[in-house]
């Protein structure tokens, strides 16, 4: 048997660097109406993937800015069809709704598909087989499912996600392989619960150390900040106490909002981290095996630094931000092989771009 | 001599070679072959960071190389197309990056400042007054379940008040039909507020606060400038508006952007609002003349309700804000 030889995946970006061309492509995009956001858009994704080496080879992103734009301009006018429409007979938005959710698979499907196909590595394309029934089983039907089982189901049904994504994907001819197993899910989404009652718990117990009073301010002020967003609906008598009032519970308001959202960073670094770690521990590639040891705590700085820092520099940040948190998370990725020569190409389809587009309009997550 | 791996695009094998660029032609040297390629049979990958570029040699087979510099020199001694320059020269000029932030916060700025404003004024107007009522509907009942609670006014008071409402309403033109509202509300004090199917709810409390109809009248003229001047539809474009600039400028909206986002949205507004009420003042001060109400009632409801929330509540966030009184002076004459 030869030797398994570890190769660290490579990420050399650095935040600077990526901060101008970031900038560069808002001003451009500015400039040209949004037009040139969709060069904008494989520029990005360019340079991560142009960054990101294995093996002394970098990745790479082929799609066609044209196709792109050509996508956009069509969702854009499917959406203003919508609008239109709604507003003359809202009856088509709960009709709309509905045939939403068979479509959400189908642009599952396609933005997979999209991605992978125009994804490289030493010249050699990805590829995503998925087809329609399955994905609308597994992205549609068991959530669904899993509601009434008050949640309980959930992390079956990522697991069926994940499961489905990894082994319909291919590199060439070849194809990947997930060989996890449901109980890490099952514990995972378990254990985030639980950090998650422990803080609240926590917190409510220093709220009675503290001061009684706090609780009570903090109720106030919840209530008054939704107070303020009613009235924003109507047009008040002074503009005045609307700002006095704004300012004063802004910071009730920001407290509230701050904890919220580290919840919410706080579950998903969690749940991000030990799946992440799980799914790449556990995919195989013809014989490659990956290995992935991001640390929960390090992301959850990285997640909570970065947010605070976009926060104060009123978001030019957010490049660096980016940078970092790649740059973290490929750090700790290394793949095992002994030969990474002998992948066979496949004649590919062409892809259509639109599945792609909608998908990043509905803001659709397709987590591999 | 470049160094490039070469790619024959069957397999993710490839074989190190040298780069040799010669007069007319591309020579790639492997360890015991060598190929030659026309410079017009080649395509090369536009430049970006130091990622490594691509040069397609037209036979399905493609170059990496990672010496980004020496490959551009070579193309551009022999006048080849390198892909866009131009952008890349952008970005990676530091020099370019700060008047590129500059001219980018500028257009932001200009765009949400007046263009959107401006816009969100014609949109508001060009709408027919029906559909215009219709955004407001249910708006209403929503504030009764959450801050508002019956009137505890005597319905001879609410007649009364209503029946000058109506007479005053009654000689202004191009409106929808007005209909006024009188509600309890501890949360919200002596207010009132309009929505834009052509309803006004004034609080209790603002009624006790009065010393007169006029004072009540006046105010009420107020809100109608702001039913009038389509304010509500005005301010609800505006924010889709603000939310369209954010979701582009960002394109991958996160978490974080979306947090963000509030922050600049609710600078804007409320220089927004206070246009807005200057121009229900001046709508107010209009009927005012025209029903004969002496001004200064305007201003001495309006003196009380700003002194009744100085004592009520922290001043000092007036004190920061002289608005009110400038807005009050306008009345005293």
């Amino acid at each position: 048997m030869v030797q398994e030889k570890a190769h660290p995946i490579i990420f050399t970006g650095n935040g600077w660097q990526y901060f101008k061309i970031y900038f560069v492509n808002i001003m451009l995009s500015i400039l040209t109406l949004g037009i040139y956001s969709a060069w904008a858009k494989v520029r990005n994704k360019r340079y991560f993937y142009g960054h990101t080496s294995v093996a002394g080879s970098s990745f790479d992103y082929h799609a066609q800015p044209m196709q792109i734009l050509k996508g956009r301009l069509i969702v854009v006018a499917v959406l203003v069809i919508y609008q239109v429409a709604v507003g003359f007979t809202p009856l088509i938005a709960p009709i709309f709704s509905l045939l939403l959710l068979f479509a959400i698979p189908f642009l599952i499907m396609r933005a997979t598909k999209f991605n992978m196909q125009y994804s490289s590595h030493r010249q050699i394309r990805f590829n995503f087989l998925g087809k329609y029934p399955y994905v609308f089983l597994y992205f549609i039907v068991l959530p669904i499912l899993s509601v009434f089982t008050l949640g309980l189901a959930y992390p079956y049904a990522i697991y069926k996600q994940k499961q489905y994504l990894s082994n319909m994907s291919k590199y060439g001819n070849s194809e990947f392989s997930f060989g996890g197993s449901s109980g890490e899910f099952f514990l995972t989404y378990f254990l985030a619960t639980v950090l998650l009652l422990g803080l609240y718990a926590l917190l409510l117990s220093s709220f009675n150390l503290i001061d009684a009073q706090a609780i009570q301010d903090f109720s106030k002020g919840f209530k008054e900040g939704l107070k303020a967003s009613m009235e924003h609906n109507t047009t008040s008598l002074y503009a005045n106490e609307k700002e006095a009032a704004s300012s004063q519970v802004l910071m009730i308001v920001a407290g509230v909002y701050g904890f919220f959202i580290f919840n919410i960073l706080l579950f998903s670094a969690f749940v991000n981290t030990r799946l992440t770690n799980y799914l790449f521990n556990n995919l195989e590639l013809k014989g490659i095996r990956f290995s992935s040891h991001i640390s929960f705590f390090k992301l959850l700085w990285i997640y909570v630094s970065n947010l605070v820092l976009i926060i104060s520099t009123l978001g030019l940040f957010i490049p660096w931000a980016k940078v970092r948190a790649v740059s973290y998370k490929l750090s700790c990725m290394s793949i095992f092989s002994d030969e990474l020569g002998g992948f066979i190409s496949q004649e590919s389809e062409k892809a259509n771009v639109l599945g792609e587009e909608f998908s990043d309009f509905l803001d659709i997550d397709i987590g591999f | 001599m470049l160094k490039a791996r070469l790619f024959d695009k069957q397999s993710s094998g490839f074989d190190e070679v040298t780069l040799e660029f010669c007069e007319n032609e591309l020579i790639i040297h492997t360890q015991d072959k060598s190929y030659n390629y026309a410079f017009d049979e080649l395509k090369v990958s536009e430049r970006l960071g130091d990622m490594p570029r691509s040069i397609y040699l037209g036979d399905e087979r493609v170059c990496e190389c990672e010496d980004n510099n020496s490959i551009d020199q070579e193309l551009k001694k022999r006048r080849l197309s390198q892909g866009s320059r131009l952008i890349h020269h952008l970005e990676s000029k530091s020099i370019y990056i700060l008047p590129a932030l500059v001219v980018t916060i500028a257009i932001v700025f200009i765009f949400l400042k007046y263009i959107v404003p401006y816009s969100a004024q014609k949109i508001a107007y060009s709408i027919p007054q029906d559909i215009a009522s219709e955004i407001g509907t249910g708006t209403l009942q929503a504030l009764d379940k959450v801050i508002l609670n019956p009137s505890k006014l005597s319905s001879e008071k609410q007649e009364e008040l209503r029946k000058d409402f109506t007479k005053m309403a009654s000689a202004l033109k191009d409106l929808p039909p007005l209909k006024l509202e009188f509600r309890f509300s501890s949360k919200v004090g002596p207010n009132a507020f309009a929505l834009p199917d052509g309803t006004i709810v004034m609080t209790d409390q603002l009624v006790v606060l009065s010393q007169n109809n006029e004072e009540l009248l006046s105010i009420l003229a107020h809100e109608i400038g702001h039913i009038k001047n389509r304010h509500a539809i005005r301010m609800l474009f505006q924010n889709s508006a603000v939310l369209v600039v954010i979701a582009t400028l960002t394109g991958d909206a996160t978490t974080a952007s979306s947090i963000l986002s509030a922050l600049p949205t609710m600078l804007i507004e409320s220089s927004f609002s206070r246009e807005l009420e200057a121009e229900a003042d001046d709508y107010a001060m209009e009927v005012m003349k025209d029903r004969g109400i002496a001004l200064h009632y305007f201003a001495d409801i309006m003196t009380r309700l700003s002194e009744g929330h100085e004592e009520s509540k922290d001043g000092e966030y007036f004190s920061s804000h002289p608005i009110t009184s400038s807005r009050i002076a306008k009345f005293q004459e």
